[in-house]
């Protein structure tokens, strides 16, 4: 696996599940800190993830709304109804992460065979650590696509 | 404890406490003193057949007059689904009703507004529209803390509520640019982020659940 760092001034674009969303009278506003934990036991081996999966933003062309529509279509699985894709600043992950004490690399996995735009985010401590996310929450969203 | 038989708890000198006594007959409650408590959703038609389950709940204990000091458990006895095997719609279905079960047990504390607006935002978070089959319902005991926490703090302002990995029921509340998250399990995992003295501001903690109620109301108040 080949990884490229996202550079300064680029993004990544996580989806965001319904239940981790925070809505003002129905309207997707941020994001629960969970947004930013990494999943254990998942269904049906029981592993865990390392990594927080994202999509690479600057890669996809045409304007903004484009570029996350497109994000939206390289997911997996149909979008879900109240689930949002978010936006995040790499370069604001990055230095959030170290303001916390933890290193965060945000990088694209330029060889990865079904999805060119994939990106993920290493370096999230597995223990839930509610400043680091809360923080994230903070300082790096960027734009919130509601679905 | 028979369907239907008054539930027993012996009083504590001083103390009133509100008594639940009730049939449950599917879905659907009928009070035995007539009074209407709570009416959840109806099941399908074609549900599969239920089996009865004691649930373990809380009764409330308050002063003559005055608020509640205590909440107690107790078990009652009531109609809960467990079919053989469950689709997902089934699944999400049984997770509404156990919840608004749950709920109805405290239903003499929460207004009809606050009963039907939580009602809503469950039957929204748990529709099958939206929903990954590999993620956890919320827990019974996570969303009774949380309830706790609504009779306890008297407030449901609460903006949208959601669902961890674990299953612990989540909750937000935005006021302006201000937001204050929690997560209710065994103690409540909280956030908060907002502006002070022209910057913007983030904290976070792990309190009980007495601590978080009595911390979160600072920020309920401030942020009005």
């Amino acid at each position: 696996m080949k990884l490229a760092t996202v550079p300064d001034g680029h993004h990544v674009v996580r989806h965001c599940k319904k239940r981790l969303a925070i809505r003002v009278e129905g309207i997707v506003v941020s994001v629960q800190p969970e947004f930013f934990y990494l999943r254990d036991n998942i269904p049906p081996d029981g592993k865990s993830e390392t990594y927080l999966s994202a999509f690479y933003y600057e890669l996809h062309e045409g304007s903004a709304a484009e570029k996350m529509n497109k994000c939206k279509l390289a997911l997996p699985f149909a979008a879900p109804t109240g689930s949002a894709m978010i936006r995040l600043d790499a370069a604001a992950v990055r230095t959030t992460g170290k303001a916390q004490g933890v290193k965060l690399r945000v990088s694209h996995e330029v060889d990865h065979p079904s999805i060119a735009s994939k990106a993920r985010i290493d370096g999230v401590p597995h223990k839930p650590n509610e400043k680091l996310a809360t923080a994230l929450v903070e300082n790096t969203i960027v734009e919130i696509l509601p679905l | 404890m028979k369907a239907g038989a008054a539930l027993l708890v012996p009083s504590l000198p001083g103390y009133s406490e509100e008594r639940h006594s009730s049939t449950w007959l599917g879905a659907t409650r009928v009070p035995l003193d007539g009074r209407r408590i709570m009416v959840p959703m109806a099941p399908p038609a074609n549900k599969p057949v239920s089996k009865a389950t004691d649930v373990q709940s809380d009764v409330a204990i308050r002063e003559p007059g005055g608020p509640i000091v205590a909440l107690r458990s107790a078990v009652t006895h009531h109609q809960a689904r467990v079919p053989s095997s469950r689709t997902l719609e089934e699944h999400l279905f049984d997770t509404r009703v156990n919840l608004k079960v749950v709920t109805s047990q405290y239903a003499m504390h929460l207004s009809d507004a606050a009963r039907s607006r939580l009602f809503s935002e469950l039957d929204y978070l748990l529709a099958e529209d939206g929903w990954d089959p590999d993620d956890a319902t919320p827990t019974i005991e996570s969303f009774r803390v949380f309830l706790k926490w609504v009779i306890f703090s008297g407030d449901s302002t609460w903006s949208s509520l959601g669902i961890a990995d674990d299953g612990n029921l989540l909750a937000a509340w935005v006021r302006a640019d201000d937001v204050m998250t929690a997560n209710f399990g065994d103690r409540v995992r909280w956030t908060q982020r907002f502006s002070a003295n022209g910057s913007r501001q983030s904290a976070a903690g792990d309190f009980s659940l007495e601590h978080f109620a009595r911390h979160a109301s600072n920020f309920l108040m401030d942020s009005k």
